[in-house]
């Protein structure tokens, strides 16, 4: 094993909160204001790392999880020297490759095969490093005969895979994972998991970065869990998910209880008003593949509303609509509704496979036209369960298989 | 600097190739547009005479104007260029900046190289057009690359400063713009830069930039080798690389989180 590929030594990470400063006019009566001794107002700083310790080992993967804003691209980006902490230390024994979105530094007009040169010289590679693992990042990223036209022709998920494919062959001790299920097809999220997996092999440390806490729990050695700048666990990878799911549950309902949504959410005439919505399965805001999942909210109407229609929609984080299902129709649809009262959408059987999915719930005037009120994915939903292996999608089917000889 | 490089140069000769290949990919006329800028104004000075700003005793007035003016507008295009498309050049590549931990200055750097294909271009047609006007090259023109690396390791320095001063204070930007734009009337551009007072004369003097194109016309126009003059010039490259390296090198760790 040998010393830790990667050590955070009580690293912290400020930035500055940025409002105009970066104009000369506030810059220049500020420096003057300095000269005369009087400070004036100190910039507010955010504090995105506090006092973080853990260590990386070599052929270990070490996964981070961590609401955003929790300081994990941070980490990241300290590991990639990007920035320097602003105490602390960060120790890099060897070289750091990032499987990181490479594409920024793509030019258009340039070949994808040019391209690749380029983006492995941002890596720190020289020509002869490029060259000897050319063809495998060709083939990796799989574009084809494309190889030789410009990047502006490609379609935006071969850009993104030929990024990938360079950062994954850049021979490193330790390799920095961002998320990159959030992009590429399922068979290329595969084989960039593969790739991770095969690093851990040859004995590199592996950081990974991942909303997908079941790819997390399967790939990982250890989690660490951020919470707001610091360390809330650090352990084997299913006691720190324990506590992390439990956290995202109770966040779940503080979040959901709060009634002012964020204006650009929320929307509608206020005809009929939808308040303490509720999402509960296992927990707020958390639920399993195949148990019970159930939205209620309380409602109010003004004046005396005839045939409204309560909805309710769940969409991936990626944006994609799993389903929508609305009152109409249905038995219980209300013919008219007055004053106070309470909807509760029940889902026995909840067919989504594990992930982070947003709830949208809503009201509408009977033709569905105008929306009284409308709180677009304004709820959290994280679904777990352990679906078969080779399960993948959005959506678990109920399946029977057989052969025949 | 340069030696800091080391295995980096690989990566900043891929973006000066990259700079010249974007340049021109998807212009008709593709590199013949190099000539294009120092070509279209020297027609436009010459046609308007500017010529007769140049005084009677001097001797550059023996010299066809359109040679004077163009050997002038050359050098001072790639400087110009330089300061105008390399400071914004970090603020432009913010998104890299915050991915990769390559040495920055690559980045400023490469959009001055790449403009070195350009004035090679350039300095061809300075030649013909030479040849057609019976301005002789002489001997004294192999001073030319000497100065030639003086005005990079001076425009090397400003660049530097410039554009990481940017990524604090985006006003830089605007105001190398214009400075550029005024640069050009405060040197020997178009004009042996003179006016009717002592001080504002040695303070016009001391522009490094003067300096150099006064050396080229000396060594290519005139045939003979660059006065004393040069010193001026050479003083201020040193000073600007100092300048701008340290100031790069301070500033460098904080880029990503200025962007």
């Amino acid at each position: 094993m040998g010393d830790p590929a990667l050590i955070f030594e009580n690293v912290v990470k400020a930035f500055r909160m940025r409002n105009r400063s970066d104009a000369l006019r506030d810059a220049i009566p500020r420096t003057f204001l300095k000269l005369l001794g009087r400070g004036g107002p100190k910039p507010k700083r955010f504090t995105a790392l506090n006092e973080v310790s853990f260590t990386a080992e070599r052929g270990e993967v070490l996964g981070v999880v961590g609401a955003n804003g929790a300081g994990k691209s941070t980490s990241l980006r300290l590991a990639a020297s990007v920035y320097p902490p602003d105490s602390g230390a960060v120790t890099v024994h060897g070289r750091v490759s990032a499987l990181i979105e490479l594409s920024a530094g793509f030019h258009p007009d340039l070949s994808g095969r040019e391209n690749i040169y380029l983006a492995g010289a941002l890596q720190g590679l020289g020509r002869r490093e490029i060259a000897s693992v050319f063809d495998e990042i060709a083939a990796f990223a799989d574009i084809g005969e494309y190889l030789e036209s410009p990047v502006r022709t490609y379609s935006s998920g071969m850009a993104v895979r030929l990024g990938f494919a360079v950062a994954a062959h850049v021979p490193a001790e330790v390799m920095l994972v961002d998320e990159v299920l959030a992009v590429g097809d399922m068979e290329f999220r595969a084989k960039c998991l593969r790739k991770m997996a095969g690093r851990r092999e040859e004995g590199a440390a592996v950081l990974f970065v991942s909303h997908n806490l079941t790819i997390i729990e399967q790939f990982c050695d250890r989690v660490i869990f951020l919470h707001h700048g610091k360390i809330r666990a650090d352990g084997p990878a299913r006691e720190t998910l324990a506590v992390y799911r439990k956290h995202v549950a109770e966040d779940a309902r503080v979040s959901s209880i709060r009634e002012s949504a964020s204006p650009r959410l929320r929307r509608g005439t206020g005809a009929v008003r939808l308040e303490e919505v509720r999402l509960v399965g296992d927990g707020e805001g958390l639920a399993r593949t195949g148990g019970e999942l159930t939205l209620s909210a309380r409602w109010r109407a003004e004046q005396q509303v005839a045939r409204p229609v309560f909805g309710m929609q769940i969409h991936s984080v990626e944006g994609v609509l799993c389903a929508r299902i609305s009152s109409e129709g249905r038995k219980g649809a209300p013919e008219r509704i007055e004053g106070e009262g309470k909807m509760v959408f029940q889902i026995p059987e909840l067919p989504l496979l594990p992930g982070h999915y947003e709830v949208t719930v809503s009201v509408w005037e009977e033709n569905g036209l105008v929306p009284f009120d409308l709180h677009q994915c304004l709820y959290p939903l994280e679904v777990t369960g352990d679906p078969l292996p080779g399960t993948d999608g959005l959506v678990n089917l109920e399946v029977s298989f057989q052969t025949s000889p | 600097m340069f030696a800091a490089f080391g295995k980096h140069r690989y990566l900043l000769g891929l973006l000066v190739i990259r700079e010249v290949r974007i340049r021109y990919a998807r212009a008709a006329l593709g590199i013949a547009w190099a000539l294009f800028m120092p070509l279209v104004m020297m027609l436009v000075f010459t046609v308007l005479n500017f010529g007769r700003l140049i005084e009677d005793e001097s001797e550059y007035k023996k010299l066809p104007y359109s040679v004077f003016a163009y050997c002038g507008l050359l050098f001072w295009t790639h400087f110009a260029t330089s300061l105008t498309q390399g400071t914004p050049s970090l603020v432009i590549s913010g998104n890299l900046l915050k991915k990769c931990a390559f040495p920055r200055e690559v980045i400023p750097l490469a959009k001055m190289f790449s403009g070195l294909l350009d004035l090679g271009i350039g300095a061809v047609f300075l030649v013909i057009l030479m040849w057609i006007t019976n301005v002789p090259l002489r001997i004294s023109a192999v001073a030319v690359p000497f100065i030639l690396v003086l005005q990079i390791v001076f425009t090397a320095g400003l660049v530097l400063l410039l554009s990481a001063a940017n990524l604090f204070f985006r006003d830089v930007n605007y105001l190398v713009q214009v400075g550029v734009v005024l640069g050009m009337f405060a040197t020997s551009v178009i004009y042996p830069v003179m006016t009717e007072h002592d001080t504002a004369n040695l303070i016009l003097g001391l522009n490094p930039m003067s300096a150099f194109l006064d050396a080229y016309r000396e060594a290519l126009l005139l045939g003979r080798f660059p006065g004393p003059g040069l010193w001026v010039g050479a003083l201020g490259s040193v000073a600007a690389l100092l300048l701008g390296v340290f100031a790069f090198r301070r500033m460098s760790p904080r880029f990503a989180e200025e962007v």
